[in-house]
């Protein structure tokens, strides 16, 4: 014997009922969620000891959550500029507190350099470099990618040379580990050759090359035809 | 005695296994990988960091919390059907019941630890993975013995489940009670204070210290020490004792 007796055993008022508190529940929520979506403020967050314990002492465990909450807040505006509607002093902190509980992961820096510098505000994109220049200060040979993406960010969307050599010539002084590629160590001859530095690029350029910071040798031949370029250059100004 | 705790605990486990528990186990374990794949899907970098960190939060505490439900609703159970009253009618003893019954929940935490581990193995080295389920199968020791206690003890399923979950949560969030209400008492010379810090400290002793247990850190690439496993396995041993003890003295009093 079923256990069960058919559908058609219920009254349809029941299942009128049943159709209409369905119908209720999605609208209420469809409604909740649109209200919700209408603005963008986050709050600053709590001490690293809450956190943890909201993640049951799993440090990790909060750090991850906090990074998909905090991905999901620009996603939480109905403005065309999702990012300038974000409070970048709290996003800051933010990934501050995600740092200090997941400290060997190099996320923060990568949201700070990659996503929150896309806004359109100067000035928000501006802070955010300089938190990663900053953090990159701390740890110049695990964060230096992070940096070239901000000197070419301030190269290219600030049209701020100066900034741009400032975290380029970082690199070159800073990094001391023999993972950081040589490419990297080089951008800031190319920066100072935009601007027309073109002694002081030669001289840079000198310097990567007599450290033997380049292994391979068709791209030596290629920077040592850069660095009688850059003479040449130099000459001819 | 011995064979008759055999008996028990291998019926116990039986029992379990007949109650969905493969199938609850499995539904467990894809609902933790999912949310580990999908919080992975949503990193822009370093995806296998946010996997192994929502799969080993979610398999850690969904397995102490299943295993916590799954004890006291069969103890209630049990003790509703008055089947422990056939039971203790014949020539086996109180304790070789208890004990009888806790092995069977150690079996079963067993089975959680190593289902955990397996699936860990898909995110990470093996070697890791395996040192991660032994501190996990501890900590479902300790979690067993609770949940038995207090199953014994209140004997009210809701109350029970209550008093276990909490048990769990202050268990593992413990030291940073600790450590906030000991950064709250050195701010202000309040007696109220003071006297949280104190009183923390003191249920500080009284618990087993489970936020140590099994570090998600371990699977991220942090050192695992060989102590470590050894000073979980004496926590485990002792605390494990000491919640069988307190139960001991409870059902040996119980008019039945």
């Amino acid at each position: 014997m079923a256990q069960q007796r058919s559908i058609k055993a219920v009254s349809k008022k029941v299942l009128a009922a049943l159709t209409i508190a369905i119908a209720l529940q999605i609208s209420f929520s469809l409604f909740s969620l649109n209200r919700k979506n209408n603005h963008a403020d986050i709050p600053p967050p709590p001490s690293d000891k809450i956190l943890t314990l909201s993640a049951l002492g799993d440090k990790n465990f909060a750090a991850t959550a906090i990074m998909l909450w905090l991905q999901s807040a620009d996603n939480n505006t109905s403005k065309r500029d999702a990012y300038s509607a974000l409070d970048y002093d709290v996003v800051q902190k933010w990934l501050n507190s995600y740092q200090r509980l997941s400290y060997k992961s190099s996320y923060a820096i990568l949201m700070a350099s990659q996503i929150y510098s896309m806004t359109r505000d100067d000035s928000k994109k501006r802070s955010m470099l300089e938190y990663v220049y900053k953090n990159f200060l701390k740890h110049p040979n695990r964060y230096w990618k992070w940096m070239i993406q901000s000197a070419i960010i301030a190269q290219h969307r600030l049209n701020d040379m100066q900034l741009a050599l400032k975290y380029a010539e970082a690199v070159r002084k800073k990094t001391t580990s023999k993972t950081v590629p040589a490419w990297a160590k080089q951008h800031e001859v190319f920066i100072r050759e935009d601007l027309g530095e073109y002694e002081v690029a030669a001289g840079v350029l000198k310097l990567l090359i007599d450290d033997n910071i380049v292994r391979d040798e068709k791209e030596r031949i290629f920077l040592l035809e850069k660095l009688s370029d850059l003479q040449q250059e130099n000459v001819e100004k | 005695m011995k064979q008759y705790t055999t008996v028990i605990a291998s019926y116990t486990f039986i029992e379990s296994l007949r109650n969905k528990l493969i199938a609850t186990i499995a539904i467990f374990i894809l609902i933790s990988a999912g949310a580990a794949i999908f919080a992975g899907s949503m990193a822009i970098i370093e995806a296998d960091i946010f996997q192994i960190s929502v799969l080993a939060f979610f398999l850690r505490t969904g397995a102490a919390i299943l295993l916590s439900l799954m004890i006291i609703t069969s103890i209630n159970r049990e003790f509703n059907d008055k089947n422990h009253e056939m039971i203790l009618s014949t020539s086996i003893t109180r304790t070789s019941f208890f004990i009888g019954k806790l092995g069977g929940y150690i079996m079963l935490a067993l089975l959680f630890s190593c289902c955990a581990s397996i699936t860990m193995f898909i995110f990470n080295p093996v070697a890791t993975s395996m040192l991660w389920g032994l501190a996990l199968f501890c900590e479902t020791v300790i979690i067993a013995s609770t949940a038995l206690l207090f199953a014994v003890i209140i004997n009210n399923s809701t109350l029970s489940i209550f008093a276990a979950i909490c048990f769990y949560m202050l268990s593992r969030s413990i030291s940073t009670i600790v450590e906030i209400a000991a950064h709250s008492a050195e701010k202000s010379d309040s007696l109220f204070n003071m006297f949280t810090g104190y009183f923390m400290k003191f249920i500080y002793l009284l618990l087993p210290n489970l936020d140590s247990f099994c570090q998600t850190e371990w699977l991220l690439g942090g050192n695992v020490e060989k102590q470590d496993i050894g000073s979980f396995a004496i926590q485990t041993v002792i605390y494990s004792a000491l919640l069988l003890t307190v139960a001991l003295f409870d059902f040996n009093r119980k008019n039945i």
